[in-house]
C-alpha cells in the first residue's frame, strides 16, 4: 500500500460536526450511525442554502480529529462539509461551522471496495512507521468524490484518505 | 466473523482484568491489534457498548457490590475504581443506578436499575444472531391474570414447566384455557438474577376459582419487548436489562418480567420477555 504524497494545500471546509463516540447507536460503516446522520444532516442544511457557499460541490469530505479523551474514551471530533468559496465567506448561515486544515503536505491513500471497510487506519499506522514521513497533525480526512457510489454499491467504490505528514527529520 | 468474535471478547477480559487500573481505551485497541478507531466500531457492533461506556459501567457495577458486601468506605472503592475523586465517582454512580453511594449505603434499594454483569461470548453471539431483532416498545393494557404462584429458587425451565403442566391440568378439567395465552410473571426484590417468585395465568372474566388459584393484576403501561428461543432466554434477558434499557435512557417500572406464550404451545418456541418500562431521570 504506497500513498501518493501531495504538495502543500490548505484546504477550508464548511459542514457540520459530532463529537463523541459515533459508533453508539449503530456500529461500523451503517449510515445509521451518528456518522451517517452528520451527512444526512449535513446534505439537508445544504438543501436549504439560499446562497452558493462551495467551491466544489461534486466532493464531501469527512474529517476525523482526534483529542485528548480520544486514546483514553475513544471519543472524537467528526466534522463533514464540503470546500467553502472563500469569497462568499460572509454567506455561511449559523448552522454550519468552518474548519480551517492548516497548509500541509498529505499522504493520500486510495482504497477501494472491501478495503474501505476493512481496519485500514492500522495499515496507515504501519506504514508510517516503516515510511520517511510522519503524521503531523491529530486529523485525517476522508474524500468522496463521484468515485464512491454508496455503501450498498461497495464493490464498485474508491475513497481516498488524506493524512497530514511531513518528512522525518 | 468468528475471529473477530473471539478477540472482542478478549477485549472485555482485558477490561475485567482492569478494573482497578488505569487503562485507555486506545491501549485495549492496541492488545487487540486494531486500530482505535477499528476497534471501536467492533467492540460497539459485538457488545452494543461503546468501550468507554463499558468500561465504567463495569467499574460502577463492581463497585456497587463492593458497596453492598464490605466496609471499604466510598472515598476508598472511589479509588480502587480509578475514579479522580469520590465525587466524580458519585456523580458516575448517580448517573447510572439513580441513586448516590451513599444512599445506597443508608439502604435504599435501587429503582429499576442494576449493574451489569460481565458481557460473555454467548452474550455476544446472541446479538450477531441472523434472527436477533433489537427490543420493541409495546403499549399493553391492564390485564387480571388468573393462575398460580410458585417461590422460586432458581428460575429454571423445570419449575416452570411443572407449574404450568399443574395449570393445564387445573384449567383443563373446567375446559379454561384452551386456546388462550399463558403469561409467566418473574417478580423478584432486586436483582433479576436472584432468586424470586413465580406466577403463571391466563386472562379470565371467572372469579369462581378457589385456593390456590390466585389473582394477579398486571398494570397498563409502555413496556419494552424482546424474542427469543431457548436455549437463548438468559442472553435476551441480559442484553434488555443491562444493554438496551440504559442505551434507551430507561429502566424497569416494576421489578417483575413478563412472558407471553400459547397456552398449547412447547415451552421451547419462541416467546417474548416484556418489562414495565419508565424513561429515566437526566441526573
Amino acid at each position: 500500500m504506497q500513498p501518493n504524497i501531495s504538495g502543500k494545500i490548505q484546504i477550508t471546509l464548511a459542514g457540520v460536526s459530532f463529537f463523541g463516540d459515533p459508533f453508539e447507536l449503530r456500529p461500523g460503516w451503517d449510515e445509521e450511525n451518528e456518522i451517517g446522520r452528520l451527512w444526512k444532516r449535513f446534505s439537508h442544511q445544504s438543501s436549504k442554502l439560499e446562497n452558493d457557499i462551495f467551491s466544489d460541490t461534486n466532493a464531501g469530505y469527512e474529517v476525523h480529529i482526534t483529542t485528548d479523551e480520544t486514546l483514553e474514551k475513544g471519543t472524537f471530533e467528526v466534522f463533514v462539509g464540503m470546500r467553502l468559496d472563500l469569497d462568499r465567506l460572509e454567506l455561511c448561515p449559523p448552522e454550519f461551522c468552518i474548519k480551517v486544515l492548516p497548509e500541509t503536505q498529505y499522504a493520500v491513500f486510495t482504497f477501494q471496495g472491501d478495503q474501505i471497510v476493512s481496519d485500514w487506519e492500522k495499515a496507515i499506522q504501519e506504514w508510517m512507521a516503516a515510511s520517511l514521513y510522519l503524521s503531523t497533525h491529530s486529523y485525517n480526512f476522508q474524500y468522496y468524490d463521484a468515485r464512491f457510489k454508496g455503501m450498498d454499491r461497495l464493490d464498485d467504490s474508491i475513497i481516498d484518505v488524506y493524512v497530514p505528514v511531513a518528512e522525518k527529520a | 466473523m468468528a475471529p473477530q468474535l473471539e478477540i472482542i471478547h478478549q477485549a472485555v477480559k482485558y477490561i475485567e482484568d482492569h478494573l482497578h487500573l488505569r487503562v485507555t481505551i486506545a491501549e485495549i485497541a492496541d492488545k487487540c491489534g486494531y486500530s482505535l478507531y477499528h476497534f471501536i466500531r467492533l467492540f460497539n457492533k459485538f457488545t452494543h457498548h461503546t468501550p468507554y461506556d463499558y468500561l465504567i459501567r463495569r467499574r460502577l457495577s463492581t463497585a456497587y457490590r463492593d458497596l453492598e458486601n464490605t466496609r471499604r468506605t466510598i472515598t476508598d472503592i472511589s479509588f480502587d475504581y480509578c475514579f479522580e475523586n469520590p465525587e466524580s465517582f458519585s456523580r458516575a454512580f448517580r448517573r447510572v443506578f439513580g441513586l448516590l453511594p451513599s444512599d445506597l449505603r443508608a439502604g435504599e434499594p435501587l429503582q429499576g436499575t442494576f449493574p451489569i454483569p460481565t458481557k460473555t461470548l454467548e452474550d455476544m453471539a446472541f446479538t450477531q444472531r441472523e434472527d436477533f431483532t433489537p427490543p420493541e416498545l409495546v403499549e399493553v393494557d391492564e390485564m387480571v391474570l388468573t393462575g398460580l404462584p410458585v417461590v422460586l429458587n432458581r428460575k429454571n425451565k423445570l419449575e416452570e414447566m411443572a407449574q404450568i403442566e399443574q395449570l393445564r391440568s387445573m384449567f383443563g378439567k373446567y375446559g379454561i384455557g384452551i386456546g388462550s395465552h399463558l403469561f409467566s410473571i418473574f417478580s423478584f426484590d432486586a436483582d433479576p438474577c436472584q432468586p424470586g417468585y413465580l406466577f403463571s395465568g391466563i386472562k379470565t372474566d371467572s372469579s369462581s376459582f378457589f385456593p390456590p388459584v390466585c389473582i394477579q393484576r398486571i398494570p397498563f403501561g409502555l413496556y419494552a419487548r424482546i424474542s427469543y428461543e431457548e436455549p437463548c432466554r438468559r442472553q435476551a434477558l441480559n442484553y434488555l436489562l443491562f444493554t438496551w434499557l440504559p442505551g434507551a435512557r430507561m429502566r424497569m417500572g416494576h421489578h417483575f418480567l413478563m412472558e407471553e406464550y400459547h397456552f398449547d404451545q412447547d415451552i421451547s418456541a419462541e416467546r417474548n420477555i416484556m418489562v414495565l418500562v419508565r424513561n429515566r431521570r437526566v441526573l
